[in-house]
């Protein structure tokens, strides 16, 4: 397709460049949210990708009492579920399985190793990959993105309850992983 | 409170998700427990973990790929003449109306479930769209240009000469309209003629196209 005859057409470029502004403004925060609900860089980059189309091409329906991140991120959690239901197979792991991971030192003695955080990253990454998809987006947006719990209720279209019982439920899993003491 | 419902609401206590009420109960009971006072830490650390984990960034190809994949989902202006900008538009506008009708009210929930693939109906879609709207303006085009005396005089500034026998008057290139500049007034005769009782001629830039009487 020719991109500068596309771009070059008034009622087009506008669109273009909208949907340019949308993507270089949200890319980095969705693409971290769908690194860590999928744990794959690959899944990672699609699922935010078709999440900002998505996004831009629904506009209408979007409720501007929610942040648009937000919106954002509902998006990208229910198309990660999709893509789990399409792929017929869920993301969970006996926790027993999880046999790799071994005791993490403690991290907070010398927070500036670089080495000892890349380590911990992938080691956390584990231990999230090995979650149920609803636990994993809980504590994911709740603890790596830091939001409300009204707002993960919000993106994830469940009630305050359900928000609570699936952090801690995902954090108390995620340290019997760890074996953080 | 017993250390179970403590041990179920420790997150959202570290969360501050409870009310005050709640939050000074809890505290209460961390201060006289050991065993979820422990829990209480262990579960501050995993989340201080998880807090400090390093945010990935995606390929320095990411945001250019991300525009091209929407290309692929935008309307199919290629081909276009790129100087016809109101025509690019018309059929862009078809073409984007059709394709946002097929993909939201008949294959959402499908394509949503990953089992439908948008891109095999797109190429017949946009080629029909894209012949009904080269038709529909090619007959708006057509339509446009008047063809009946009526819609010509409605339509176009004209000089209407009374009196002027159509059959015995001047010749077509002597007739005005008033499109001329320099018109004084609405009603002109060629020089020398004198125009017969009960004819009005229509004219249009030198072109006679009909007589009334």
């Amino acid at each position: 397709m020719n991109q500068t005859l596309i771009l070059t057409q008034p009622a087009v470029r506008g669109k273009a460049a909208t949907f340019e502004e949308l993507v270089q403004k949200h890319y980095r925060q969705a693409y971290n949210i769908a690194y860590r609900i999928s744990g794959s860089a690959t899944d990672a980059e699609d699922l935010t990708q078709e999440a900002l189309i998505r996004a831009y091409q629904s506009f209408e329906r979007y409720q501007p009492e929610l942040p648009f991140a937000n919106w954002l991120y509902r998006i990208i959690a229910n198309l990660h579920v999709d893509e789990l239901r399409r792929r017929g197979r869920a993301r969970v792991e006996s926790i027993d399985a999880c046999e790799a991971f071994a005791d993490i030192p403690d991290y907070t003695s010398d927070p500036a190793d670089r080495v000892l955080s890349r380590e911990l990253d992938g080691t956390l990454q584990q231990a999230l990959d090995a979650l149920s998809p609803d636990f994993r987006t809980a504590v994911t947006l709740c603890d790596i993105e830091g939001l409300s719990y009204e707002e993960i209720a919000d993106i994830m279209r469940c009630s305050l309850g359900t928000v609570r019982s699936r952090v801690h439920r995902g954090r108390k899993q995620m340290r019997k992983l760890l074996g953080v003491p | 409170m017993n250390c179970g419902r403590v041990s179920n609401q420790l997150s959202a206590y570290i969360d501050r998700e409870l009310t005050g009420a709640e939050m000074l109960t809890i505290r209460r009971h961390l201060g006289d427990c050991d065993d979820c006072q422990a829990e209480y830490e262990a579960l501050c650390r995993m989340k201080m973990l998880l807090g400090r984990l390093q945010s990935p960034s995606p390929g320095p190809d990411f945001v250019p790929a991300t525009l091209r994949r929407w290309e692929g989902h935008a309307p199919a202006y290629a081909g276009i003449a790129a100087g016809s900008q109101w025509w690019t538009f018309l059929v862009g506008s078809l073409v984007d109306a059709w394709d946002r009708t097929v993909a939201i009210w008949l294959c959402q929930p499908a394509w949503a479930a990953g089992r439908f693939s948008l891109g095999a109906w797109r190429r017949p879609v946009v080629l029909a769209t894209a012949a009904l709207a080269a038709a529909l303006v090619m007959t708006g085009v057509m339509l446009h240009q008047p063809r009946h005396a009526d819609a010509l005089i409605a339509t176009s500034p004209l000089a209407v000469l009374e009196g002027q026998d159509p059959l015995n008057g001047p010749s077509n290139s002597e007739w005005v309209s008033l499109s001329q500049p320099g018109l004084s007034s609405p009603l002109s005769q060629p020089a020398g003629s004198q125009p017969a009782l009960g004819w009005v001629n229509v004219s249009l830039h030198g072109d006679t196209f009909g007589s009334y009487r």
